[in-house]
């Protein structure tokens, strides 16, 4: 079977979309299926973050901003959808958030920090962990339920932050207003 | 230990073993890393990628989990190696040898590291049936060694910085690759798929080199990777793989009850083509080797084993033939070797 595309080569990649209730078939050559996207890594979390980039309202100047660690513009960023660089978190941090947060529905990482990072974490969520723990205990997963167990006992043995809504006096002589 | 070395041994995932595998063929999970000061591969220049390539082998060389493992620089390799390494799911089709892409694998091939595909280092763990947790536990130890001697890019923020934001965070994207022939027989897959979707995971079709739906093959794979814990992410598409395995059993017991005589034909008929063929194309195999795991699964052909289904599954692919011939094949020669393989497999199983 010739490929669809290039009638020239051979199909190697059969490529069946499902919409709705219509099955279309398209038989391609290895070439023209990388050219079209449709490799295996083509998923379809690339497809949503592509519109998503091309729905960005920048702000005047935005497009013009460059990351100076690597050099990538952010008009590079939003035609390609991959970053230079870890500094193009910071360097394009005001397109970014809404963007992740648009794809990703979060802004906050919550998950396995490296040893080298655990001091600088922010404090985990107790409730969110602890949330974790019932799953864990639903789920039957033992291992992980102790690991988070631990984690939590952990966590309170620290002194816990400033509560916020102690009905305490603010400190005297603390000029903070923010 | 060289790269044809692999065609000998039969990959962990085919093994058939593990719980749902009449349904679950495999569990892959991936985890995406970067390296502290390092631009993203794709940004970096061959030198600097060449020296990502000896930092993680050298970290990895320090791993337990990757003893005796095997390292496969594509620059050095033909490009029909690629393809097998593709074809037997330890690379993407994007890492490429223009930018110094490599694998390690380890033994058995449940563990393997991709190196300089769009990030630094990915790490990745395949296993038979439906096992997600114990690909995220495999994967954590790794990711757990590998830092001793590795400095990732990481924010408290963001979590570990990727070169695609919807990589961002935990750098998870775990998958199942499931069978299901029968939800596409009632027809009801697509409304299957739409559920999946909306319930914020990712479905492709998909065998071996991005052959969407053949062989009624799905993969199903979460889609966000920040603000949830691993946990959390990989038993949240574990609830929902255990749901459409149900239907698929479901829809299997209803087919075997309404229309026994015409699965049983579509069965014996895919064993009689697959049986005497002497020419077979790819994409005509993957839909017979579809109806022949039907019909393993559901005891119709008792003498076949479902390992053996699995395997020829991936053994019948261009560059698995053209490997075991050992010199490139033209697509007649190929449906020739083809046809003669599965002969031979089938009249071994046969006994």
């Amino acid at each position: 079977m010739l490929c669809a595309a290039c009638k020239k080569k051979e199909a190697t990649v059969h490529f069946t979309e499902i919409t709705d209730d219509k099955i279309v078939k398209l038989h391609l050559c290895e070439d023209c299926s990388r050219e079209k996207g449709l490799g295996e890594e083509s998923s379809p979390e690339i497809h949503d973050l592509l519109s998503s980039l091309a729905e960005i309202k920048t702000l005047p100047g935005q497009e013009d901003t460059r990351c100076p660690d690597c050099g990538i513009g952010f008009a590079d960023f939003r035609k390609e959808g991959r970053l230079g660089c870890a500094g193009c978190y910071r360097a394009f941090s005001d397109g970014l958030v809404s963007l992740i947060s648009n794809i990703q529905h979060q802004t906050r990482h919550t998950g396995k920090t490296p040893a080298a990072f655990r001091h600088l974490k922010p404090a985990p969520d107790l409730n969110r962990l602890k949330a974790d723990l019932n799953r864990a205990i639903r789920e039957e997963d033992f291992e992980a339920a102790a690991r988070l167990r631990d984690r939590i006992r952990e966590l309170k043995k620290k002194p816990p932050p400033p509560p916020g809504d102690d009905p305490a006096p603010p400190p005297k002589g603390d000029p903070d207003g923010d | 230990m060289g790269i044809d070395s692999l065609l000998r041994q039969t990959t962990e995932w085919l093994k058939g073993t593990g719980p749902e595998a009449e349904i679950a063929i495999s569990s892959r999970l991936r985890l995406a890393r970067n390296i502290r000061g390092i631009k993203f591969s794709r940004r970096a220049s061959p030198e600097i990628r060449r020296r990502v390539l000896k930092l993680v082998g050298t970290a990895a060389e320090a791993c337990e989990t990757l003893r005796g493992a095997l390292t496969v620089e594509l620059e050095k390799r033909p490009p029909i190696d690629r393809q097998l390494l593709v074809e037997r799911h330890l690379i993407s089709r994007d890492l490429s040898p223009e930018t110094q892409g490599a694998v390690i694998v380890g033994s058995g091939e449940v563990v393997s590291l991709m190196i300089n595909e769009e990030d630094h280092l990915r790490i990745q763990v395949l296993q038979s049936g439906l096992q997600l947790k114990n690909c995220w536990k495999l994967a954590d130890r790794v990711d757990s060694e590998l830092e001793k001697n590795l400095k990732y890019e990481f924010s408290p923020e963001y979590g570990y910085l990727t070169a695609c934001p919807t990589n961002v965070g935990t750098g998870i994207r775990a998958s199942v690759m499931l069978h299901l022939p029968a939800l596409v027989i009632n027809k009801q897959i697509s409304q299957v798929l739409q559920g999946v979707h909306k319930l914020g995971m990712a479905i492709r079709g998909t065998w071996g080199e991005g052959t969407q739906a053949a062989g009624n093959m799905f993969q199903i794979s979460n889609q966000i990777t920040l603000g949830k814990t691993e946990e959390a992410i990989v038993s949240e598409l574990e609830r929902i793989i255990i749901k459409i395995v149900a239907y698929e059993k479901q829809a299997r017991d209803l087919l075997l009850k309404s229309s026994s005589p015409r699965l049983e034909d579509r069965v014996w008929r895919a064993l009689g083509v697959l049986k005497n063929a002497r020419l077979i194309s790819s994409e005509e195999t993957l839909e017979l080797l579809s109806s022949l795991r039907v019909g393993v699964n559901l005891g119709i052909l008792k003498k076949i084993t479902r390992a053996a289904v699995n395997e020829l599954f991936i053994h019948t692919r261009p560059a698995h033939l053209q490997k075991m011939a050992g010199k490139l094949l033209t697509s007649e020669e190929r449906d020739l070797l083809r046809a003669r393989l599965i002969r031979e497999k089938l009249a071994a199983e046969a006994g």
